[in-house]
């Protein structure tokens, strides 16, 4: 099982009420390929329970309980770090996360994250995430896979 | 009616009657649950998870 963290760049891509770029379209393109996962593979969505009141301030009721049910929200880092430091608060997640599966961190801002990665926690754009998940996906419609989930945890983490 | 919960499916997991529902023998289904009344409902998930999201409802125009 992999768990995947999309960082605030992308879930403000995906609820943003224009998407104006095409960084921004790659943005929401490599969260649908996410929520896919969820169901094409092992794969669950954690979002920090800081990440979720940000984006919260877009969303109305359904939009939230949808996050809700779709999604992990976690609540404990909380109170461990301030209420708007996300960056901490992600890097306290994934470390934990880390030590029951690993864990990919969505994000466009590689080198923001850089100093979180090891063999267990990958960082990885949103481009270089669809690029990988479809050659997965190709090598699957050609037939030439024993297990969709290894191979898409060797190319996420290679 | 609000949204209790929603869940990702693949459509060839569903029944042949809901496959017939949706037009669809394969792709991505959310499959909701609504109250008060509670009841089950599944929609296509054809245009991604933001179309569907929008589905709900818009989105507030604020910056976070």
């Amino acid at each position: 099982m992999i768990t995947i963290m999309p960082c605030l760049e992308m879930l403000r891509a995906v609820t943003d009420i224009n998407i104006s770029s095409d960084a921004a379209r790659k943005r929401v393109e490599a969260f649908n390929i996410a929520n896919e996962l969820i169901v094409e593979a092992d794969i669950s969505i954690l979002i920090p329970s800081q990440m979720f009141e940000r984006i919260s301030t877009r969303l109305n009721d359904d939009h939230k309980a949808a996050f809700q049910t779709l999604y992990r929200i976690d609540n404990s880092t909380r109170d461990a770090v301030p209420k708007f430091d996300l960056h901490q608060a992600i890097k306290l997640l994934a470390d934990a996360e880390s030590k029951a599966r690993p864990i990919i961190i969505l994000t466009d801002s590689c080198s923001d994250y850089s100093s979180f990665a090891n063999s267990r926690i990958k960082i990885i754009s949103s481009e270089e995430f669809i690029k990988r998940v479809n050659l997965v996906r190709y090598w699957k419609k050609k037939g030439i896979l024993s297990s969709f989930d290894d191979a898409l945890g060797i190319i996420l983490f290679r | 009616m609000g949204l209790k919960s929603a869940r990702i499916a693949k459509i060839e997991n569903l029944s042949d009657e809901e496959k017939a529902q949706l037009g669809r023998e394969e792709g991505f289904a959310i499959i909701e649950i609504r109250n008060p009344e509670p009841r089950e409902e599944i929609k296509l998930l054809g245009g991604g998870i933001r179309e569907y999201f929008l589905s709900l409802g818009n989105f507030n125009d604020v910056e976070i």
